[in-house]
């Protein structure tokens, strides 16, 4: 299970091996299943590793996602003809992240001059 | 084709489907707006792939104020197979809003008649000649009686 704030974006690294084909000719993208719907964010491929990043969600979609609502999410891996989940998941929604600040008091700063 | 943000669209694609058991695949209409794709699942049926489209403006966080082309794709996958069915480009038009606010009605609303003007056939015609001064038309109406 993964955690995900509605107003913060999470990056995901997988691992991986990949023989037989050039990390040129494959794409992949994580999916985020929700209300049916899929958001799916493009990953960069690198030689040995996928790194997804998956955006504050509630700058993605219109749809009310309550704090502790779980979704399916996978990551696919497309190349030239082929199709592959490597990995699924879940994720649950947190509480937003938020920072209040009240200023308590203003005081202007004294200075006082005295004569020699 | 044009979609319309806020409504609901149904799409449906001729399909000829052969060598794999249709229960093994999967459709999804892919649509590309500002670097996330949305797929909407499709059904698929031997001769027919539909696609039930909610409202954009229901699910896609960005707003759309003008027309807006939008890659769309259909994909099929199956097991362990990808095909790329249709490609083409969608425009999506706003919705057409108009909001009406309330407009403060001050005073009580009161309707007072004053006076009333009776208005003659021979008013309407000094007024089409252009005729205003009131010694004028006295004049011509004396005239008329005579």
């Amino acid at each position: 299970m993964i955690n995900v704030y509605l107003n913060r974006g999470e990056t995901l690294v997988f691992d991986y091996e990949l023989s037989g084909l050039s990390p040129d000719v494959i794409s992949a993208r994580i999916c985020i299943e929700i209300e049916g719907v899929d958001f799916c964010f493009p990953a960069v491929v690198t030689q040995n590793q996928i790194i997804a990043s998956i955006p504050a969600l509630n700058r993605v979609t219109n749809y009310e996602l309550p704090v502790g609502a779980t979704f399916n999410i996978r990551l696919e891996v497309i190349g030239s003809g082929f199709y592959l989940v490597p990995w699924r998941d879940n994720i649950i929604v947190n509480q937003p992240i938020q920072v209040k600040s009240v200023q308590l008091d203003r005081k202007s700063p004294r200075i006082a001059i005295k004569p020699r | 084709m044009e979609l319309v943000s806020n409504k609901p669209h149904d799409l449906t694609f001729e399909s000829e489907i052969t060598g794999v058991d249709i229960s093994q695949l999967r459709g999804f209409l892919r649509l590309l707006i500002d670097g996330i794709e949305y797929g909407i699942p499709a059904t698929i049926r031997k001769n027919s792939i539909t696609v039930s489209i909610p409202a954009l403006e229901s699910f896609v966080k960005q707003p759309f104020e003008s027309r807006t082309e939008i890659l769309a794709k259909l994909e099929i996958t199956g097991p362990d197979f990808y095909l790329n069915a249709w490609e083409d480009t969608l425009v999506v038009k706003p919705a057409v809003k108009a909001r009406v606010a309330p407009v403060t009605i001050q005073g009580s609303g009161k309707v007072v008649v004053k006076g009333l003007k009776k208005t003659t056939d021979i008013d309407k015609q000094f007024e089409r000649a252009g005729i205003t001064d009131p010694r004028v038309k006295e004049l011509i109406k004396k005239k008329m009686k005579k």
